[in-house]
């Protein structure tokens, strides 16, 4: 709870710091990365109804913002909804989180695979800047926002591609792989997930593909274990 | 099978690729829900529960008494949910040999008895196309068989993957029809994936898919760049 508080408490500082593309409204650029973190947090608790009108009031925005954003987080099946329904958080079964790591599994092969054939500088450099990011969210124990950025970082690894169809099918399942990590209470805090994703950045970057998608593969090897058998404890409680 | 949401999502994602080709400004009203249900060939129940999500997303608005109305909106938006338009024939043989032999192996492990019946019956469809020499219902069985089966997934995180492949099979309808020499083997690709299926030889049916997916690009004078170990088994 005091993390919340804490965390929260410093995104209002940050907001309130003339930053070029924060002056003026809020944007669904802006409230997507909140709202998702709020969830990630758990904020928003999985599987709780919410009204637009309530996120509106809460993070200062207009409704037509938030049902952008939200529009964009049920692209990502993080947010479900349906007609004549409250919009509702995802919250997949064991089974499902199952098949989410299998078909990243083969679709990360894949798009590493594709990413070393010619990364640019710019990528590789916004890679770097995703997990030192992430390592500093670490830090600071903001483990929501940790969480996300680790996810932002598979996501710019599939965009770099040009395969457009690939990154979309990826960009529905890397937050629903968010959700998950952020539902099971991760005992093993030690993972550190972007030492993992450093090697990666330098395996692309060599052009090593036979590395790179080794290294991809460990580290979904790793995030498995962890998720299932935190999911696994959870359902024998 | 088919429940009633696939339906729903399945007129989501057309009227979504619909409006993002511009087919209706802002502003427009969409067709009457008749004409709109017949030209999607849907139930008019399922129109109306197609519209409220579109409402959700605010890519349009119901105007009682008055009909649908497109509401303004930021393009991206909308290619969020058909980023098959920029795709090219390569990048969608890349996304189906990445997946379909994973997804037909799920389908080879849950399919009924019935459901195996329905895919050889529109084998049959395409066989007597074949035999007929008539190129246009071929490619049609070609297309409804991919939809068909993979209808059958029942998780809900690869429904858009095959709308989009779906998608992408029909505006390359025209490469389908013009290559009748392809057909056969084609056909004979496909029922060697359903006689895995039927005996629920899910490693087979993976295989099976695989391979078509490759003959596929050879036939259209692509090389597929994938790992040389993404067996997807």
């Amino acid at each position: 709870m005091n993390n919340a508080m804490s965390h929260q408490h410093q995104r209002n500082v940050l907001a309130a710091l003339p930053l070029p593309g924060a002056i003026g409204k809020p944007s669904v650029d802006d409230i997507y990365p909140r709202i998702f973190d709020a969830i990630l947090e758990q904020r928003i608790a999985p599987a709780s109804r919410f009204t637009e009108e309530g996120l509106g009031d809460v993070f200062g925005v207009s409704r037509s913002i938030i049902r952008r954003v939200l529009a964009r987080l049920s692209h990502q099946q993080v947010v479900i909804l349906r007609p004549n329904h409250r919009p509702q958080v995802a919250a997949p079964d064991l089974e499902q989180t199952r098949q989410i790591l299998h078909a990243r599994r083969l679709t990360e092969q894949t798009l590493v695979h594709l990413a070393c054939k010619a990364p640019k500088p710019r990528d590789l450099e916004h890679l770097r800047d995703l997990v030192a990011q992430e390592q500093q969210c670490l830090e600071r124990g903001e483990r929501g926002p940790a969480i996300r950025l680790s996810g932002e970082f598979h996501l710019h690894l599939a965009s770099m591609t040009g395969n457009a169809p690939l990154a979309r099918f990826l960009g529905s399942l890397v937050p629903l792989t968010s959700l998950a990590l952020a539902r099971h209470e991760i005992k093993s805090r030690r993972h550190c997930a972007w030492q993992e994703h450093l090697a990666i950045v330098d395996a692309v970057e060599n052009g090593n593909r036979e590395e790179a998608v080794r290294l991809m593969d460990e580290h979904l090897d790793h995030l498995e274990q962890k998720l299932l058998m935190a999911a696994g404890t959870a359902a024998s409680k | 099978m088919i429940s009633s949401s696939t339906v729903v999502n399945s007129v989501v994602e057309k009227l979504r690729a619909a409006l993002a080709r511009g087919q209706w400004r802002s502003g427009d009203m969409l067709p009457g829900q008749r004409e709109l249900a017949e030209q999607l060939g849907i139930s008019r129940p399922s129109l109306r529960e197609a519209v409220i999500v579109l409402e959700t997303l605010g890519l349009v608005r119901s105007m009682p008494g008055k009909g649908v109305v497109v509401l303004e909106t930021n393009a991206s938006d909308i290619h969020e949910g058909s980023a098959i338009a920029g795709a090219s024939l390569e990048d969608v043989l890349q996304l189906r040999y990445t997946l379909e032999p994973f997804i037909v192996g799920l389908v080879a492990q849950s399919i009924s008895s019935k459901e195996v019946g329905q895919l050889r019956l529109t084998l049959m469809d395409m066989r007597e196309a074949l035999e007929a020499n008539d190129n246009d219902a071929c490619a049609s069985a070609y297309i409804a068989f991919h939809e068909e089966l993979f209808a059958l997934t029942s998780n809900p995180i690869f429904h858009s993957v095959v709308q989009q492949t779906s998608n992408a099979l029909k505006q390359s309808a025209d490469v389908l029809r013009n290559s009748p020499e392809h057909l056969a083997e084609r056909l004979e690709e496909n029922e060697a994936v359903v006689r895995a299926i039927r005996g629920k030889n899910s490693a087979q049916a993976s295989a099976e898919m695989r391979r078509h997916i490759l003959r596929e690009g050879q036939r259209m004078g692509i090389e597929l760049n994938i790992p040389d170990d993404n067996l997807g088994t």
